[in-house]
């Protein structure tokens, strides 16, 4: 087998597909298919507006027309060529998305042979173009994600810089200046008529804003009464003024209290797709520089930690996607807090905090907090650090748990550096994430590889030059269990799972050494959705 | 088993230098390898009673392998002799439990004084604080292993990629039917063969190990490449010159020759 069939594949077809399908079982979306995207959407909304445009200005009509067959045009350009990458032509115009995208098109078409069969339903054909808009439902999640982002923006903004207080003064002040505006008018027009500054409706509204927001007396109303409301006015104007400039303080204080530490998660932001880091201890800095090294910053981590609120960094911008979360990790709001039932994976670190207990009950206290977090979310990829092998015992029933027991990983490489000097390099740079490192990886055995045997597999791959790997092995566990029945390096005297002569099937996943993700792997969409596959680039 | 002060003549065996929890897993793991020859170990102990009380420290001694304990300092040049550290193949410096987490500091100096009375010999630190490393990586000390550090790359590594602690695990266990990582010298009849000749010529022969990367010397430089890539200076077409090693993965100790 050539191992080219899949770069070429990869280079020509897949590129059309990756382009208009970028969240279709792929791992990357890339900025063409993301200007794609923005550019169908532009077409579907200018496509649809042209709609009621057209019933509001008749007498451009003839260009709207005009550019409804350019739009058409677009839009069958776009159904065909979905069409020729589908992984199933025969079967692609029945899909859902084929029949919304055919349902976009179909009335336009109708309506260019309406003169002769369907005039009598001209009006009702045009309105029928209005089917475009289904068109959306294939761009949900990246209307989903703009929402998620802008929501999440706006919301650490209100939070950090005490927005919401910001808006009630706005708001008062707003009242008090129309309340303020019509009482004087009115005062003044009804005791000293209209000669006085605040004689014009309009005027009053400048004369009190000027009292407002200065705490000045702008121009002195003629009547008594209008100069005691005028005097009320500017006291309250002299309060405002001294929230403000409170509130901007305390806005600069609090910035200046929080330079140099981790910048705490707004209340109201939704998190989706986020790693969850429960506890502080001195791994905490290099297991997010490793991570950040890993998935380029892609995810939020979240820190949930009773020091949470007065983590020191070094580099800020190295944390730009992190943030903490003050608390007990142990309560469930605050994990509610954490969004931790829509993270993609949670790592719960042996705290440090309190120096008196010994290494049994940090452990202890870690896996409550591990049942703790899968009481939200039961199928999260969980990591746990353990400091002892005992709890390692009783530890094993949470299932699907990955546990880290560094000190039998030490011990085990210690052995290995006296028999193999020289591996110690080997390891960490199996173990380190960096874009010159290599590191294992878990695919699906690729649709090329199916029904192939190991050995095929392995040469296929020893000839993969755009992305170098090396299959060392072949995991056939259930999904929610990683790596539960693997074998590394099948050699050929053994029989079915480690004998290189087995044949690869669908469900199989491989093992290999890789620089990063392989970008011809399909993944699951329904995994990649879920966060269950965390992306580097 | 625990030995007394005269020694029988030792060759090629190791010297683990303070006690800690850790002895007895390396012990064992070092006298139960099925891949490799037993090895004999040497344990230089500072604080006897330390020793004497943690029973669960002692290592299970099942096998024909000695296990021997020297009490006295681990730079005091007459223990290391009584060791045999001149004759040593390996020598392992464990964090001191005494020196809480300052033992880095005597550590190094117990790995300078054993690198001064036998430079030959393979030294293999146990670091307890990272930071410490850049300043250690100085000296001629072999291999350090941190905890701290393997503790933090598979915790994320495993949040990347769930179940890969697993194969990390595999692979360091020295059990029977688990393979291993070893770095072995490119046979005579495998020079000038590049990377990607030699894996197909032992995928192509169902060798029992897989080639996954290479050592090269460049100049002074001694250059790592796991799964290398197809363009570069170390590229899997470049060839292999004579001083280079193999990175293999395997159940045993890799014989190339029948597989070339």
């Amino acid at each position: 087998m050539d191992s080219t069939q899949l770069i070429k594949r990869h280079s020509l077809k897949d590129k059309i597909f990756e382009l208009l399908e970028p969240y279709d079982g792929r791992f990357r979306s890339t900025p063409g298919s993301l200007i794609m995207d923005v550019i169908i959407i532009v077409c579907i909304l200018t496509s649809c507006l042209l709609i009621p445009l057209g019933y509001y200005f008749p007498e451009y009509d003839a260009f709207f027309w005009e550019l409804e067959i350019v739009f058409t045009v677009l839009f069958c350009f776009e159904y065909l060529m979905r069409w020729f990458v589908s992984v199933n032509p025969i079967t692609y115009p029945f899909s859902l998305f084929a029949i919304i995208d055919f349902l976009a098109i179909m009335p336009t078409l109708l309506m260019i042979h309406a003169d002769y069969i369907f005039l009598p339903f001209f009006r009702g054909l045009r309105l029928l173009r209005l089917f475009r808009l289904l068109k959306f439902i294939r761009y949900r999640i990246f209307f989903y994600r703009a929402y998620i982002g802008l929501r999440n923006w706006s919301s650490a903004l209100t939070h950090h810089y005490h927005l919401r207080q910001m808006r009630l003064l706005f708001l008062v002040t707003l009242l008090f200046w129309i309340l303020g505006s019509n009482l004087l008018y009115f005062t003044e027009t009804r005791l000293v008529g209209h000669t006085g500054p605040y004689a014009n409706y309009w005027q009053a509204y400048w004369h009190i804003i000027i009292v407002l927001v200065s705490g000045i007396e702008d121009k002195e109303p003629l009547s008594l009464l209008g100069r005691i409301e005028v005097s009320f006015f500017l006291i309250i104007g002299i309060c405002f003024a001294g929230l403000v400039t409170a509130e901007l303080v305390s806005i600069l204080v609090k910035k200046m209290n929080r330079s140099g530490k981790i910048q705490l998660k707004a209340p109201s932001s939704r998190l989706h797709h986020h790693i969850v880091i429960i506890s502080f201890n001195s791994h905490l800095f290099n297991v997010i520089k490793q991570i950040n090294a890993a998935i380029k910053g892609r995810n939020q981590i979240v820190i949930v930690s009773q020091r949470g609120n007065n983590i020191k960094i070094a580099n800020p911008r190295q944390y730009k996607k992190v943030s903490a979360l003050f608390g007990d990790p142990l309560r469930r709001s605050i994990l509610e807090q954490a969004w931790i039932e829509h993270a993609s994976r949670v790592i719960i670190l042996s705290s440090d905090r309190d120096e008196k207990e010994n290494a049994l009950e940090k452990d202890n206290r870690s896996l409550m907090k591990a049942i703790a977090a899968l009481s939200f979310n039961p199928d999260v990829h969980m990591t746990v650090e353990l400091q002892t092998q005992d709890s390692l015992r009783y530890a094993s029933h949470l299932a699907g748990v990955n546990y880290i027991e560094a000190r039998e990983f030490g011990e085990r490489l210690i052995g290995q550096a006296v028999m193999n000097p020289g591996v110690t390099e080997i390891y960490t740079s199996l173990m380190t994430y960096t874009d010159d490192s290599s590191e294992f990886y878990l695919i699906r055995v690729p649709e090329e590889l199916v029904g192939k045997t190991l050995k095929q597999a392995q040469l296929f791959f020893l000839d993969l030059d755009d992305e170098p790997m090396i299959l060392v092995g072949i995991d056939r566990s259930p999904n929610q269990f990683p790596t539960s029945n693997f074998k590394l390096n099948p050699v050929s005297d053994e029989d079915g799972l480690s004998s290189p002569g087995v044949l690869l099937s669908k469900k199989d996943n491989l093992i290999l050494i890789a620089y990063e993700f392989p970008s011809f792997a399909r993944v699951n969409q329904d995994d990649l959705w879920k966060g269950r596959i965390l992306l580097r680039s | 088993m625990e030995g007394t002060n005269t020694f029988k003549k030792l060759n090629g065996h190791v010297v683990i230098c303070n006690c800690n929890e850790k002895v007895k897993t390396i012990v064992e793991e070092l006298q139960n390898s099925t891949v490799q020859t037993p090895l004999d170990v040497v344990l230089i102990v500072q604080d006897s009673q330390l020793w004497q009380m943690n029973s669960a420290w002692h290592p299970i001694i099942s096998g024909t392998a000695r296990f021997l304990v020297i009490y006295g300092r681990p730079t005091d040049e007459t223990v290391l002799k009584k060791a045999q550290i001149s004759s040593a193949r390996s020598a392992i410096i464990l964090a001191d439990p005494k020196h809480g987490k300052l033992a880095d500091a005597p550590s190094s100096l117990n790995a300078i004084a054993i690198e001064r009375a036998n430079p030959q010999v393979h030294t293999v630190m146990e670091l307890l604080s990272s930071m410490n490393r850049p300043h250690i990586e100085q000296s001629e000390i072999n291999e350090i292993i941190c905890l701290g550090e393997i503790s933090e790359k598979l915790i994320a590594s495993s949040c990347i990629t769930p179940g890969v602690t697993n194969i990390f695990e595999n692979l360091l266990t020295t059990e029977d039917g688990t393979p291993q990582i070893f770095i072995d010298p490119i046979p005579q009849r495998a020079r000038q063969l590049s990377f990607r000749q030699l894996s197909r010529k032992f995928i192509l022969n169902e060798a029992p190990f897989l080639l996954i990367g290479f050592i090269r010397h460049l100049r002074n430089e001694t250059r790592i490449v796991i799964n290398p890539k197809s363009i570069g200076l170390l590229s899997k077409d470049t060839p292999l010159p004579g001083r280079s090693k193999l990175i293999t993965m395997g159940y045993q100790k890799p014989d190339f020759l029948p597989y070339l």
